[in-house]
């Protein structure tokens, strides 16, 4: 059988969870883990940066931001699969994209050229929604008025922090970086859909994070997680069968919250590093961190 | 309710008209280019990429400045964030960045804050849209475009006879509304001027055939929580409504009482949303545009509601 190139597109906001994806999955394609699907089949040319992060990933460090690695604003990540199952060899393109560059889409409305001609030669997309870092909406009728005060770090909606008070009655200006994770994933998906040449733009979307998610409702699966807390999103993906090819899986690809330590401390007891994948679909449970990836490819 | 024969839309926001759309490409890989979906409002020049695709309904809603026609805009989506409005389904937005900058304004306002976003005093036309289903996720989409001007317009309109004429968007309108502050409506020293715009605006309208008597005019008064709050309600029937629909029984087709945004659990947020979503999509003209537009072929705007029947 013949090797076929596949490309499949990542998406997803800032800190989605897709660096942490990438380094699971190579993990899971170059180790012996048992039940495993799909494994490497030859080296990546050049795996530099997956064994960066797959470094860090296996010492449960926090990811390296994508943004904050050198050149262009997407890494371009080749592996070379093989299916265990059914022989299908599979070199798999993954231009590991910044979640800043989708931010960025929805603000600016700019698209590289480069990537309209990656997206429109891949199998589909790989939509990363991360429970933890969603920007919520305040309802007009839940305001407060420390929101207008707020000011932000660096680091993202958890690290906002509360200004000192003031007797200033000016708004924080409107900033379209702060709009609702909801409407900017319905806008990213739309233009998705209306700019690249499929008929069905097929999406598989990760809930990444998907134990911390479990913590809190144990028996929820990942479709109803966005319909209790993505209500818009639900609501415009059953509204729009017709342009999407969907399914959706909830995946702890790190086993846990790194940044906390008692979090961090039972990752690393694990003996392999494998047994900290866990992957939803539907109802059932499982540990192919490939599965995404197989649905899209042979769906 | 759309064209099957065209799975793509035709962008929005920076194709000319009657030009085909193509997106250029740099020749260099690593250039940028613009997306044609702008996701703020839409202009007048780019509304036929909606309006030819798709049966849409066309809301006016017209009020004075600060009369609450943002808040409304911004409440509807916000229902949308939390689930279905009533029996709306939420099923997309060219617009969502039009949505969202009337919710920073919204807020702002209810917290009698500032922004430095407040909207220019231009008297453009810019349109809002709206994608839902009714009931069932499978059910046909209803696309409603919201004509927004700014307040200062209405008060023009109201003022001379050149300028409502120049609301030629009133003809073409499937619904006029008109809005009224309800919260002024409590308010004996404010409330005699907010009934004298609203019936010097019907009368001028009026005067210069601006209005369908068939299609008429319809009201809404915002805040009304505050109105039952405050056990109102016959008061400003007695003061506004009624003295309306005798003024103008052919006119005032319906009133819609509203709570935007509301701590009244009596009259809660949200309230009044369904029933002015189910005017915006009620009895929409089955009209063929393309003669509509030969027999007032003058109006400019004419021109962006020719649809093309399936």
């Amino acid at each position: 059988m013949s090797d076929q190139a596949k490309k499949i597109i990542i998406m997803g906001l800032p800190e989605a969870g897709k660096t942490s994806f990438l380094a699971g999955l190579y993990y899971y394609a170059t180790n012996e883990i048992v039940g495993r699907k799909m494994k490497e089949r030859k080296p990546s040319a050049n795996a530099a940066y997956l064994n960066r992060i797959t470094d860090r990933w296996l010492q449960c460090e926090t990811p390296i931001r994508t943004k904050n690695e050198p050149s262009n604003s997407f890494k371009e990540v080749q592996l070379h699969l093989l299916h265990i199952e059914n022989g299908m060899t599979i070199d798999l393109h993954i231009p590991d994209m910044t979640g800043e560059s989708y931010l960025q889409q929805f603000t600016d409305r700019l698209w590289e050229v480069g990537y309209k001609e990656e997206a429109d030669s891949s199998e589909g997309i790989i939509l990363f929604i991360n429970p933890t870092k969603i920007k919520p909406h305040v309802l007009i009728d839940d305001i407060v008025k420390s929101f207008f005060l707020l000011e932000e770090t660096d680091e993202g909606a958890d690290d906002y922090k509360v200004a000192a008070p003031t007797n200033s009655t000016e708004a924080k200006n409107f900033d379209k970086e702060e709009v609702p994770t909801q409407i900017i994933l319905c806008d990213l998906l739309f233009y998705h859909t209306q700019m690249l040449d499929f008929e069905k733009l097929p999406v598989a979307i990760i809930i990444s994070a998907w134990d911390f998610v479990k913590k809190a409702s144990p028996d929820i699966t990942p479709w109803q997680w966005i319909e209790q807390n993505m209500p818009l999103l639900f609501q415009y993906l059953k509204t729009n069968q017709s342009l999407f090819d969907l399914n959706v899986f909830g995946i702890s690809a790190q086993g846990g919250n790194f940044t906390e330590p008692d979090s961090k401390d039972e990752i690393l007891k694990f003996d392999d590093p494998g047994d900290r994948f866990k992957v939803q679909e539907e109802a059932t449970v499982h540990n192919n961190i490939c599965a995404p990836i197989e649905w899209l490819i042979t769906r | 309710m759309e064209n099957p024969t065209n799975p793509k839309e035709e962008p929005i926001g920076v194709i000319p008209d009657n030009e085909d759309v193509t997106v250029d490409k740099p020749e260099e890989e690593d250039e940028l280019f613009q997306l044609p979906f702008e996701g703020e409002d839409i202009s007048e020049e780019s509304l036929k990429q909606i309006t030819s695709r798709y049966r849409t309904s066309l809301i006016l809603l017209v009020g004075e400045p600060e009369s609450g026609k943002s808040t409304l805009y911004a409440s509807i989506l916000d229902r949308f964030y939390k689930g279905r409005l009533g029996k709306y389904i939420f099923a997309g937005t060219r617009t969502p960045i039009g949505f969202e900058s009337r919710a920073h304004l919204a807020r702002c306002k209810s917290l009698n804050l500032v922004s430095k976003n407040e909207r220019t005093n231009t008297k453009t036309f810019s349109y809002l849209h709206l994608e839902m289903c009714v009931q069932d996720y499978d059910a046909a989409h209803n696309h409603i475009l919201f004509a927004d001007v700014n307040g200062e317009r209405f008060r023009d309109a109201r003022d001379t006879d050149e300028d409502m004429q120049s609301l030629t968007v009133m003809k073409r309108a499937d619904h006029i509304i008109i809005i009224a502050d309800g919260e002024l409506l409590l308010d004996a020293g404010k409330r005699l001027p907010v009934k004298k715009n609203i019936i010097k605006f019907i009368e001028r309208a009026k005067h210069n055939d601006m209005i369908d008597m068939n299609k008429g005019i319809h009201l809404v008064v915002s805040k009304w929580d505050k109105i039952n709050q405050t056990k109102k309600e016959t008061e400003v029937e007695g003061f506004l409504i009624e003295p309306l629909r005798t003024m103008f029984p052919q006119i005032l087709k319906s009133v819609i009482r509203v709570a935007s945004r509301s701590t009244n659990p009596t009259f809660p947020a949200g309230s009044g949303l369904e029933a002015f979503l189910d005017l915006c999509i009620s009895n929409p003209k089955q009209v063929d545009f393309a003669t509509e537009y030969e027999l007032t072929g003058e109006s400019r705007e004419f021109q962006k509601f020719k649809y093309s029947q399936l």
